[in-house]
């Protein structure tokens, strides 16, 4: 990774960031702390000077203008003429002029939205009539002409409704008021009333109402005659309506036509200057120039001095290698796995991003936990399962982390399952490559021992990343004497080869005395591993805090050390031990189908048993797995402190649009303001 | 085991919480301050509100700025206590926040009848900008009462409101408040339904002893100084009280004249608010608060691992912000420190 600082004109700004976005492999910083920590290189002596030029007003940068209204606008647009939301990759590949298209907007939306607010109103105005109809077939069969009731002389009739609360506390007063109420119908959250109230009293009976926030509703009483009558004329209404709305559906599909390619191709510049904005957000400026500063991968230098050629000389792109680069600050990580083992850097990710100069352990990771899974589930049937559910999940679940996981599991479990011969527990049916575990005593033991050395060769590939790992920090202190250093790998493999020997043989090749000294001296480098790495870096203070709380801690971190390298190593027999589990949890099935008296019986405890052996089983081996590696492993190597890789970029959804508005893509500099 | 598992967490929190509270000492010594930038000061370094206060700096604050950042500790604290609530719970955890949300709307709405909405502070406004489907520039440059309901189309308020704006052109600012409060205790009760039986009937009794004292308050504010029919007075009263049923609302209601009023609460388990002999309206309103401080305190002292405890937190912590607020205005308005005691909500 290099550290990219980038200084241009600030009329240039929004094109800059936009071709930034579209290289797609810039990992940003904020300017400002960059340049307050002096980080970030202005110039080179043949360049341009003016850029130092009221470099003391520098500021991070703000956008003048608001424009989520043209964001907004253009998601209305998309929704009411119901298009989907696509990014296309040739439109965002092209140079626009930002304040065209939202000028283009803000027309297009004032001509669609006139139409479009007249159908919404008709669309309420008919629903309104609907409703009132509703209303009145409860009042079908009453011979009566409203026209007159609305003409009596000496009474107020009205339609109305209250919620159903406000109509509870009126029922709850209700002689005391000086009205007659009577519900017509009731809908859902309302009580749709008639009201008959003495015109002397009206006032006062309005006030009630008002307090109990009485709607009167607009029936059309002008329409005359009895309920029967108007609900004849609101049909007639509502068929005009209905007409009417259609007119004006047309006419908007009409303006979808002539409009469709502009806002597809709208929205994906809109998020490319999105985009864009958020990449200005970390930049600084003053009045003239703008600073910009990330991390970009060292392959990818090139094509960014490509991508930002086309503003020639107005532009300064400077590059500084990591050494350059103030130590405190840590360049992101970027994982480059290849097919096989990306899925398992979702695991790895789990714990932390690798540090920047760490080893990547995915491989690893890969490896090892396949072969403990396979090791710990062997089966070919079960592991068949877990292959598709897996290749579901990623081609169809849209989960490919999960799903690719869990195919390759079932990979290794189908092969350790050839290795055991068992098909869906059932042991009979093929023969063993190897062996079958649960054959016999001697058996079960080899499987046990063979977690153990499993467990060790692991262990012992965990201590050469670690080797490495410190070589790259150039840390003497663990990497040497620490116990996860040489000092404590010679350590664990004198021990092991100790207790071989007197295992196998009954004594040992080298004298006992003799390896009990050594082991005694290696102890006693890692317990001053920190004087001592400091002495031969030639650093003083030789303890990082007083002498005697470093011994304390030391002696016993020694404790821990001896502790901790006997469980580990024991630890991987749940290796063997879940391998064993496994066929003995099917030997419980098998039993039970083999008491049923009839084939159905046995077929379906068969079946119920796998299912739960899948998931029961496999879901323990899956952590227990997860648990050796992240305890047993990670800790010993693995530090886990980086920063993911997060450049800006868009990613399209569709290739091509075909009809983007041609501006030709490699044209001449954009025009900017003259230095 | 059910309410442990629930409840344990939450309830050591709201204790701790409640242990920094402020006690007597410090309304004491904060009393006899001179100024809204000692009480600050006092503020910042020896009590909890260090932490809102922490990058403040005391000399350049004036009161109303202090009061919006004594709002904001007060939203900080129910968040605090909302945080650890999940399931079912939560959403009743959640609808404590519109009352705050009220407030605010209330607050908008006032000013934009009175023509100077420029003295609104958009800081001081924290509980609307929380919820994410209100934009509070758009309600703020609102033109009218009308105008404000509308730009409220798309909350949960809208359904109470909607009857203001159907048939009218005109909304008064009188019936934009009342219908939100009781669109308040509306919310809150249906709230209620997620709760297990012993939280719902607890909550029923705290909220019930607070409708009851806004009802009286109402009545006799109806009663006194302003010319309501007695229907009127009736339907705008709320209809969850803890003591009082319908029924009797309806007779406080109708009563001929206030000594009938006076005469009948003088009866109930409320009588406190009628029977001093000099009973000024001006402490009606802190005589009913203390009434409920004395009824949280006791509330807390019975421990229940229940859902009564984070909720009296809360209350205790705008009881104190209460308090202070108090104090702030007493100082500035050159009361003397005997008047100012007798505005405070806890008895000194």
């Amino acid at each position: 990774m290099e550290m990219m600082n980038l200084i241009g004109p600030i009329g240039a700004l929004d094109h800059v960031s936009m071709q930034v976005v579209r290289h797609g492999y810039v990992h940003i910083v904020n300017a400002l702390n960059e340049i307050n920590q002096n980080n970030f290189t202005i110039i080179t002596p043949d360049q341009n000077t003016n850029v130092l030029k009221d470099l003391s007003f520098i500021k991070p940068y703000h956008k003048i203008t608001d424009d989520s209204d043209a964001n907004d606008k253009l998601d209305n647009l998309i929704e009411i003429f119901e298009l989907k939301k696509n990014i296309y990759q040739d439109c965002i590949e092209e140079e626009f002029n930002y304040n065209e298209i939202v000028q283009m907007i803000d027309s297009i939306y004032s001509e669609v939205k006139v139409d479009n607010d007249k159908l919404v109103n008709s669309r309420d105005e008919l629903s309104k009539v609907v409703e009132f109809k509703v209303n009145l077939e409860h009042l079908r069969e009453l011979k009566l002409d409203f026209e007159v009731l609305k003409n009596l002389h000496y009474f107020t009739f009205k339609i109305g409704r209250f919620s159903k609360e406000n109509y509870k506390k009126l029922k709850d007063n209700v002689e005391n008021i000086s009205s007659i109420i009577y519900e017509i119908s009731s809908i859902p959250g309302y009580h749709v009333v008639i009201s008959i109230t003495p015109k002397v009293l009206e006032i006062e009976v309005d006030r009630i109402f008002k307090s109990l926030n009485y709607e009167e509703l607009n029936i059309p009483y002008n329409l005359g005659g009895t309920p029967e009558d108007i609900i004849h004329k609101l049909d007639e209404i509502i068929t005009d309506q209905e007409n009417e709305i259609k007119i004006l559906n047309d006419a908007i599909l009409k303006q979808k036509g002539r409009y469709t390619v502009f806002i597809d191709e709208s929205y994906s510049r809109i998020k490319i200057y999105e985009k864009a904005q958020i990449i200005n957000s970390e930049i600084a400026c003053t009045n003239e120039f703008f600073y910009m500063a990330g991390w970009v991968p060292v392959s990818e230098k090139k094509g960014l001095q490509e991508s930002l050629d086309l503003f020639g000389n107005s532009l300064i792109l400077i590059f500084k290698p990591k050494s350059q680069v103030n130590s405190s600050i840590i360049p992101p990580t970027r994982l480059k796995n290849n097919w096989f083992t990306r899925p398992f850097e979702a695991l790895v990710n789990m714990y932390g991003i690798p540090s920047y100069n760490e080893l990547d352990p995915t491989t690893f990771v890969a490896i090892s936990y396949m072969i403990m899974f396979g090791f710990m589930f062997g089966d070919i049937g079960q592991g068949g399962i877990f292959l598709l559910a897996g290749l579901f999940l990623s081609i169809k679940g849209k989960r490919p982390n999960l799903g690719g996981i869990l195919s390759r599991l079932g990979v290794s479990s189908m092969i350790f399952g050839a290795l055991f011969g068992s098909i869906f527990g059932n042991e009979k049916i093929i023969k063993p490559l190897i062996i079958r575990p649960m054959e016999n005593v001697s058996n079960m033991n080899a499987i046990l021992i063979g977690g153990v050395v499993l467990g060790i060769a692991f262990t012992t590939i965990g201590f050469i990343y670690s080797l490495i790992n410190a070589y790259k920090r150039r840390d003497i202190e663990n990497g040497l004497f620490g116990k996860n250093g040489l000092v404590g790998l010679i350590f664990y493999w004198t021990i092991l080869l100790t207790a071989l020997n007197i295992y196998e043989q009954g004594h040992t090749i080298l004298p006992l005395p003799m390896i009990i000294s050594m082991l005694c001296i290696l102890l006693a480098l890692m317990v001053i591993k920190q004087p001592i790495s400091n002495l031969i870096n030639r650093q003083k203070p030789l303890y990082n805090e007083s002498a005697q709380d470093y011994y304390i801690e030391s002696g016993f971190g020694v404790v821990e050390t001896l502790l901790s390298m006997l469980s580990n190593t024991i630890s991987f027999i749940r290796v063997g031990a879940f391998a064993l589990n496994h066929v003995g949890l099917f030997v419980a099935f098998a039993t039970i189908s083999n008491l049923m008296q009839n084939s159905a019986g046995s077929f379906a405890v068969l079946l119920l048993g796998n299912i739960i052996i899948i998931s029961l089983e496999g879901l323990i081996v899956f952590i227990q797995g997860l648990r050796l590696e992240y305890y047993e492993l990670f800790s010993k190597y693995y530090d886990g402190n980086g920063i993911e890789f997060n450049p800006v970029r868009l990613r399209y959804t569709r290739q091509r649009m075909g009809s983007c508005n041609s501006n030709n893509i490699n044209q001449k500099p954009i025009k900017i303001m003259n230095m | 085991m059910n309410n442990i598992t629930r409840y344990a967490a939450i309830n050591t929190k709201a204790r701790a919480l409640e242990g920094q509270l402020l006690k007597n000492v410090d309304y004491i010594y904060l009393l006899s301050l001179k100024s809204v930038t000692e009480v600050a000061g006092y503020l910042k370094q020896k009590t909890h509100y260090r932490e809102i206060l922490s990058g403040v700096n005391e000399n350049e604050l004036h009161r109303g700025a202090l009061e919006v950042l004594l709002k904001k500790s007060h939203m900080n604290g129910l968040e605090k206590i909302a945080h650890y609530f999940y399931d079912e719970n939560k959403e009743f955890y959640q609808s404590l926040f519109i009352r705050y949300e009220i407030e605010d709307l209330k607050t908008i709405a006032r000013s934009i009848t009175t023509s100077g909405n420029d003295y609104l502070s958009k800081d001081s406004l924290m509980y609307i900008n929380r919820n994410r489907e209100l934009n509070l520039d758009t309600l703020i440059s609102s033109k009218s009462i009308f105008d404000f309901t509308k730009n409220l189309r798309n909350t949960l308020f809208y359904k109470y409101l909607s009857p203001l704006i159907e048939n009218n052109k005109v909304v008064s600012l009188f019936s934009f408040e009342m219908t939100l409060d009781l669109a308040y205790f509306d919310l809150f009760y249906k709230s209620l339904k997620s709760l297990s039986k012993k939280d719902r009937l607890l909550m029923e009794y705290e909220q019930g002893i607070n409708v009851d004292l806004l009802n009286i308050q109402w009545i006799y504010r109806g009663l006194k100084f302003y010319n309501f029919s007695p229907e009127e007075l009736f339907n705008y009263t709320i209809a969850y009280g803890f003591e009082f049923n319908r029924n009797h609302i309806k007779r406080f209601c109708y009563s001929k004249n206030l000594d009938e009023f006076k005469n009948s609460i003088l009866k109930t388990k409320y009588s406190f608010l009628f029977d001093q002999e000099n009973t000024m309206d001006i402490f009606m309103e802190r005589r009913i608060l203390r009434y409920q401080y004395f009824k949280l305190k006791k509330m807390k002292k019975m421990e229940g691992m229940d859902i009564s405890q984070s909720v009296v937190y809360g209350l205790l912590l705008e009881i104190e912000i209460r308090d202070i607020i108090s104090i702030i205005e007493s100082i500035r308005y050159g009361l003397p420190v005997e008047e100012a005691r007798k505005f405070l909500i806890r008895k000194l």
